[in-house]
């Protein structure tokens, strides 16, 4: 993304009583970490890191938010009898997602191509600088998790300055880029990492990709969907969609966005919010017609840009395989059987 | 729903042996091949061994897919609006046939009430009835197996036992017992209406509730003050991500023309712009407390003598917000005030539609 993304490997490792004053030094830093919240674990500003919990298989809501905010003032328009002030909100908090999944950082490196590739989103741009991602590598992954399907490891350091791996009583830490080098250059409760160590981490990183369930080959999805616009399919899946946004909002790779002018006291701002494509307010015209009128078609769409769309314009797949949209979709839909499906 | 049910996933189905599947099969069957429906909304197998999702039959062949067990949550009311609305494609020959569908207790009511609302006519389904005694929460039931430390996919088998009291769950060779209302849902426990309102057919013999209205959850939240209970629905609301789960789940949320759509649906290339003008945004889109706020509390509203607690707006929350409590303080008010139970007669006119002299107005302030 940036220059600070110079890759560097540097492998240490952390004591796991350590963590906490380690966090407790970032006092600079906003820190973003899951957090257990009723029955559900979030990603959430934590002022005292023994709020954090690092056993969790995936958080309910991707920390996608966290750059890319569900609901971003752009600018308040402010009317005076001979003025109209225009501002600009200032984005400059520096903050830390700690104990990220990697196939969240993954979806933020995808999200990266899409705001800062090309035509640069400088919202989007000022609040990624701005971040640093520590990485937990997963040890359990879930079952309704499918990574390894569409180009991703419960290892994997895409889009993350370092990874963390628990190994028991510390953490192996693989330092990835400078940004991750100079937060913890001032630390000195990290020590070098030795063979037992390396061994001990690709240990785990073997058994957890081991443990995942069957892998399915999505080579020529991209391909295949070519040729599958007016197929049945979608008619078939769509029948039991209710329609809902559950499957986007909890995407860490949905970015679709909407604007709208305010009134806000007696000015107006300018407003991005998240978007869905399964809404059908989504894509109805000025004029009253609705280029997706039914639920097959919107469906359709959201599979055709994760296997798609995304491919053909970035050369990767949109979906990083974390699973949320089958674990929390509310008719149970099953999105890792129809890509299997539609890979036969 | 008594006996053994054993679920084999060896061809990724479920294969129930038990006596009420069986003859809903044999009946669906039936209708299918005689060509009297157009569809047969259901249940079949989910995503693993616990889940089921809703199923759609049109085919004969496919009546084997059909399960029938406890594990058979969702309200299948809505699918039968959501053909409504669905826009024929070119060409496309409207089918008028019926469409079967698989009701529980709880559901059945949401069918009544959609029927004495008008949005659909007996004749336009056939109701293949089932007499449920209550149906699992999978948050419960994952709790547990965590707690005996059994993970699901350590089988593809699961069986489950019910003696009337207890489930004797039987998953590989681990096999617990578990009284049924530790894993039931809230909703079940004090459930009145066990048995179908309104069926074609009616599956399993009809069973005996003795069960009373508990509300004790919804009394603690009303006996709260006012800042304390703003403190509360705040902390919920401002969790809410709006995904709209809530509203498209809920059979009683079908209008065309919502609130909380920013866009206008019911705009056709007919509108004018001078009626364009007038249509009023009522929710914005950001996401914020006030919004949150005005859209929940807003439905709410809209669900006043006409939501039949079937709790799907709360189970479909990936947030957890508690919904129950509001949709179960409202059934509680309308009974005290109005003395009216929704979903019961179709004959019955909306709650909402009626006045009588001495209805209570004390509320009014």
């Amino acid at each position: 993304m940036t220059s600070s993304n110079s890759i560097i490997a540097e492998n240490l490792t952390i004591k796991r009583d350590k963590v906490p004053q380690f966090l407790k030094g970032l006092s600079e830093y906003t820190i973003y970490a899951p957090v257990q919240d009723g029955d559900t674990v979030l990603f959430k500003t934590i002022e005292k890191p023994d709020k954090i919990t690092l056993h969790y298989s995936n958080s309910v809501q991707s920390p996608k938010h966290i750059v890319l905010p569900q609901t971003e003032t752009m600018l308040k328009i402010e009317k005076s009898e001979d003025n109209i002030k225009i501002d600009e909100p200032e984005i400059n908090e520096k903050q830390i997602i700690f104990g990220i999944r990697p196939c969240d950082a993954k979806a933020i490196a995808s999200l990266d191509k899409v705001f800062l590739d090309g035509h640069v989103d400088t919202y989007y741009l000022k609040r990624r600088e701005n971040t640093v991602l520590i990485g937990l590598a997963c040890n359990e992954p879930h079952r309704n998790c499918y990574c390894t399907s569409v180009g991703g490891a419960p290892d994997s350091t895409d889009g993350l300055d370092m990874l963390w791996t628990d190994l028991g009583n510390s953490y192996y830490v693989t330092v990835l880029t400078k940004k991750g080098k100079e937060l913890i250059s001032k630390f000195k409760i990290f020590s070098k990492a030795d063979d037992k160590d390396t061994k001990a981490k690709d240990k785990i990183h073997k058994a957890a990709i081991g443990s995942m369930s069957e892998k399915i080959n999505t080579e020529g999805l991209p391909g295949k969907l070519d040729k599958m616009f007016e197929d049945k399919i979608w008619e078939d899946i769509a029948m039991k969609c209710i329609g809902c946004g559950c499957c986007t909002y909890l995407c860490p790779t949905c970015y679709c966005f909407d604007m709208n002018d305010i009134e806000f006291k007696e000015n107006v701002k300018r407003v991005r919010t998240w978007d869905s494509c399964q809404f059908s307010s989504y894509t109805i015209h000025t004029s009253g017609h609705n280029p997706r009128p039914n639920r097959e078609n919107r469906v359709r769409n959201r599979i055709y840009h994760k296997y798609k769309y995304h491919y053909d314009n970035f050369n990767e797949l949109g979906c990083v395989g974390c699973g949320r949209c089958t674990v929390h979709c509310p008719v149970d839909m099953n999105l890792k059987e129809i890509i299997k499906d539609l890979t036969e | 729903m008594s006996g053994l049910l054993a679920r084999k996933n060896s061809l990724k189905r479920l294969d129930l042996m038990i006596e009420i599947e069986s003859n809903i099969k044999t009946k669906v069957k039936q209708l299918l091949k005689d060509g009297k429906i157009k569809y047969f909304i259901g249940y079949e197998k989910g995503s693993d061994i616990i889940h089921c999702t809703p199923c759609f039959i049109k085919d004969p062949k496919d009546v084997k897919k059909l399960i029938w067990d406890p594990f058979c949550v969702n309200n299948l009311v809505g699918f039968l609006i959501e053909d409504k609305k669905r826009e024929l494609k070119k060409d496309e020959k409207p089918d008028n046939r019926p469409i079967g569908i698989l009701v529980k207790g709880c559901d059945s009511r949401s069918l009544v009430q959609l029927i004495s609302e008008n949005k659909i006519t007996r004749d336009e389904i056939v109701i293949f009835g089932v007499s449920c005694p209550g149906v699992i929460d999978l948050e419960k039931f994952e709790a547990l197996l965590k707690e005996k430390n059994i993970t699901i996919e350590d089988s593809s088998d699961l069986t489950c036992k019910d003696d009337g009291g207890n489930y004797t769950f039987k998953l590989g060779d681990k096999k617990f017992t578990v009284s049924k209302n530790k894993v039931m849902f809230d909703k079940c426990k004090d459930c009145t209406n066990p048995n179908p309102e309104l069926y074609d057919e009616l599956f399993g013999e009809k069973i005996e509730s003795g069960n009373k209205k508990n509300y004790t959850d919804v009394e603690g939240i009303e006996s709260l003050s006012l800042d304390k209970r703003w403190d509360f629905w705040s902390e919920h609301f401002s969790r809410c991500i709006r995904c709209s789960a809530c509203r498209k789940v809920c059979p009683s949320c079908y209008c065309k023309e919502c609130v909380v759509d920013t866009a206008d649906l019911v705009i056709t290339p007919k509108t004018t712009y001078k009626e364009k003008e007038n249509k009023s945004v009522w929710i914005e889109k950001n996401v914020d407390l006030p919004e949150n706020t005005f859209f929940h509390l807003t439905r709410m509203m809209h669900m006043a003598g006409r939501c039949i607690n079937c709790g799907e707006c709360e189970r479909v929350c990936p947030m957890n917000i508690p919904l129950s409590l509001l949709t179960r303080k409202l059934e509680k008010d309308v009974k005290e005030m109005f003395d009216y139970e929704t979903g019961i007669d179709t004959e019955a006119k909306p709650l909402l539609s009626i006045f009588e002299e001495d209805d209570p107005g004390d509320f009014i302030k």
